[in-house]
């Protein structure tokens, strides 16, 4: 072998390895969660490649209709859930990965009504109130749109240091927006102007829930704390404290006059409102069912008298003061959960992270339907 | 039972992640820096691995009047030649293929720091999700859950995109990282005066290892560029110490030839005609200076 050769051998491997080496290093393909909703008897889940709306019959999993978003979307796969209100469903579409479409469609046929170019990733669902239309995206901004008009609401949009990945709350005039650069926000609704703001300790991917008869907004934060603020000024609750052992992703529920949080920490707490403490014989352990360690990113449901939370390894548990009732599947868990469970008309509808959705009974957890989007769809 | 990820995680990715993060929050919230600190500590441990290598190296260029004479004896004979030449490495203590090692070592720790690198700058849903299971639960990096998502600016650029991404003044990172990679493999690789395997291989890791890291560094974000430079830079201060500092001044007696063949002779031939540049490639510029310098000396005494 000549020494050119060997030189030209050496060089192969080396850029082969590069290549190898450059595939085994590459940034995992990002994209998020199924986005899933119940209204009105319709359950609406994006799935698919490439990603539509299924419009499923609540009752039977019939596919009733699809919307498929007719933009450019060049192999990325954000979106957000689907909202529905004002007789329209609003989702919305990456078309790169800086830009969007915010789409209004028909909620039963699937017909586009009108669709309008956002810059940035939505990743909540957008909300309707009185009109207008409100999502935040990736780069900071809360936006208003006019339904009728199609245009953003004088004063809008609202500015923040970082991403909105939760939806704004609309309450009494107001539009309350978690940011992850820490902050809760609250908006004049009509102007977009602040009112206040409120620091958290980490970064908020969750939409706040107000108490409205306490006036209290409760939000869990990256810093493993709930936050109880005063809707009217900002004000944190004195005497009111909980922190969990890791990351408070989702929202926190309020039922039976009791906070119910999930954590990543993969337990369930159910808190006292007033002061945070956690009210015994809970947390509930996920890892009680499975034997391993587990993360729950999906907020907790109420379903009837239980309350049900997903886990990340694909586990879904009925939990009632304390225990667990039932859980699903009985075997080996097909995908994670991240997306938060539905709750409709005495079932619970789950979106898999492989796109799949089962409907279970809420009562005792068997599967009531499931769906599959088509494959190659 | 543990598999091979199982493994990769919890020794080198969760490791060099909460090392990254716990830089991050004592550095004033600046990933640039925990970057460059990181490489430095980095660079610290792997002494132990890489000061033989680098050690091995400077004895190669002592070895070069040695190889020169072994060249003149079994120049026609290859074979003859690579047994003396091999013996003559084993009886120096000299690693032939000192040059690729410490830079194959790297290998898992960068693809390591990659990894760290794209988590902890993650910046969308299932990144974060990633992200807080590889956090520790220590107390101790549990305040690193208040500074996620993290800053990943530096001078308005993006460390956890890549150059291609950036476009515009980054593509000058891949540059730099392959100009700085060369000149430290430069400085490490000792290229024998013969033509063995090995010192072809050397020759070839001159032009292929600094290519390859700028490949990289044009296809993985720019905050994995910041740690070759690093790394780079230190390699070459310590190979500095070790072997001098004559291997910086690439720019005497460099010609496109010489690069792009990594300074090898190209035919007996012409080795016959010149000592001096059949030991171009490895001996240090010096060595040819001082070459230079006997040949005027020669034509003044001809006069």
């Amino acid at each position: 072998m000549t020494q050119r050769s060997r030189r030209l051998g050496a060089a192969i491997g080396l850029l082969l390895l590069a290549v190898v080496l450059s595939g085994c290093g590459a940034a995992p393909t990002t994209q998020n969660w199924p986005g899933l909703t119940a209204n009105d008897g319709t359950i609406y889940v994006i799935s698919g490649l490439p990603q539509q709306v299924y419009m499923l019959d609540a009752e039977t999993g019939a596919q009733k209709a699809t919307f498929v978003p007719q933009g450019e979307h060049k192999g990325v796969l954000y979106w957000s859930p689907v909202t529905v209100g004002g007789g329209l469903a609003f989702v919305g579409f990456a078309e790169s990965s800086k830009t969007s479409v915010l789409y209004a469609f028909d909620p039963d046929a699937g017909q586009e009504q009108w669709h309008i170019d956002v810059e940035d990733l939505i990743l909540a669902a957008p909300v309707y109130a009185d009109g207008v239309v409100y999502f935040g995206t990736s780069d900071g901004r809360v936006h208003a749109v006019d339904v009728e008009t199609q245009t953003a609401k004088p004063g809008w949009p609202f500015q923040t240091a970082q991403a909105i990945w939760a939806s704004p709350l609309i309450a009494d005039g107001r539009a309350y927006v978690s940011s992850m650069d820490h902050h809760l926000y609250c908006l004049d609704a009509e102007t977009g102007q602040k009112v206040w703001d409120f620091e958290a300790g980490g970064a908020l991917a969750a939409q706040p829930i107000l108490d409205a008869s306490r006036d209290i907004l409760y939000i869990g934060a990256f810093d493993g704390k709930v936050y109880a603020i005063q809707a009217d000024s900002g004000q944190a609750v004195e005497g009111f404290y909980f922190k969990a052992e890791n990351w408070i992703w989702s929202e926190v529920l309020m039922a039976d006059d009791q906070l119910y949080v999930s954590s990543l920490d993969g337990k369930l707490y159910a808190l006292d409102p007033s002061t945070g403490t956690v009210n015994p014989p809970y947390p509930y352990d996920s890892q009680d069912v499975s034997g391993e360690s587990d993360t729950i990113r999906a907020a907790p449901v109420q379903a009837g008298e239980f309350i049900v939370v997903a886990t990340e390894s694909g586990r879904v548990i009925a939990v009632k003061d304390g225990l667990g009732q039932w859980s699903w599947p009985s075997g080996v868990p097909q995908a994670p959960i991240l997306t938060n469970p539905v709750v409709s008309e005495g079932r619970v509808h789950i979106a898999l992270t492989n796109g799949q959705v089962q409907t279970l009974q809420a009562e005792n957890g068997a599967q009531s339907w499931s769906f599959s989007p088509p494959k190659g769809d | 039972m543990l598999g091979i990820g199982d493994i990769w995680t919890a020794f080198i990715l969760r490791p060099m992640l909460n090392a990254l993060l716990w830089l991050y929050s004592v550095l004033g919230g600046q990933f640039w820096l925990a970057i460059i600190f990181f490489t430095v500590v980095v660079r610290l441990l792997m002494t132990p691995l890489m000061l033989p290598q680098q050690r091995s190296a400077k004895k190669m260029q002592e070895l070069q009047p040695k190889l020169q004479e072994l060249q003149k004896k079994y120049g026609k004979d290859r074979e003859k030649l690579s047994q003396e030449q091999m013996k003559l490495y084993k009886e120096g203590g000299v690693n032939p293929l000192g040059g690729c090692l410490p830079m194959l070592i790297q290998f898992p720790v960068w693809i390591g720091l990659y990894q760290s690198i794209i988590q902890a700058l993650g910046h969308q849903p299932l990144q974060l999700l990633s992200l807080s299971q590889n956090i520790y639960a220590s107390p101790l990096f549990q305040r690193i859950w208040t500074e996620v998502p993290l800053n990943r600016f530096f001078l308005s650029m993006d460390l956890s995109l890549t150059p291609q991404t950036l476009g515009g003044l980054t593509y000058a990172l891949p540059v730099f990282v392959a100009f700085t990679s060369w000149l430290q493999t430069k400085m490490t690789t000792t290229a024998s005066s013969g033509d063995g395997q090995a010192a072809s291989m050397n020759q070839s890791m001159t032009l292929m290892m600094p290519l390859m890291f700028g490949f990289f560094s044009l296809n993985f974000s720019t905050g994995l560029s910041f740690y070759f430079i690093v790394s780079n830079v230190i390699g070459i201060i310590t190979q500095g110490f070790i072997s001098g500092w004559e291997g910086l001044l690439f720019w005497q007696g460099l010609n496109l030839s010489n690069l792009l063949t990594g300074g090898a002779k190209s035919a007996p031939s012409q080795q016959a005609s010149s000592n001096e540049t059949e030991a171009a490639p490895a001996k240090s510029q010096k060595g040819t200076k001082s070459g230079s310098k006997k040949r005027k000396k020669k034509r003044r005494r001809k006069r």
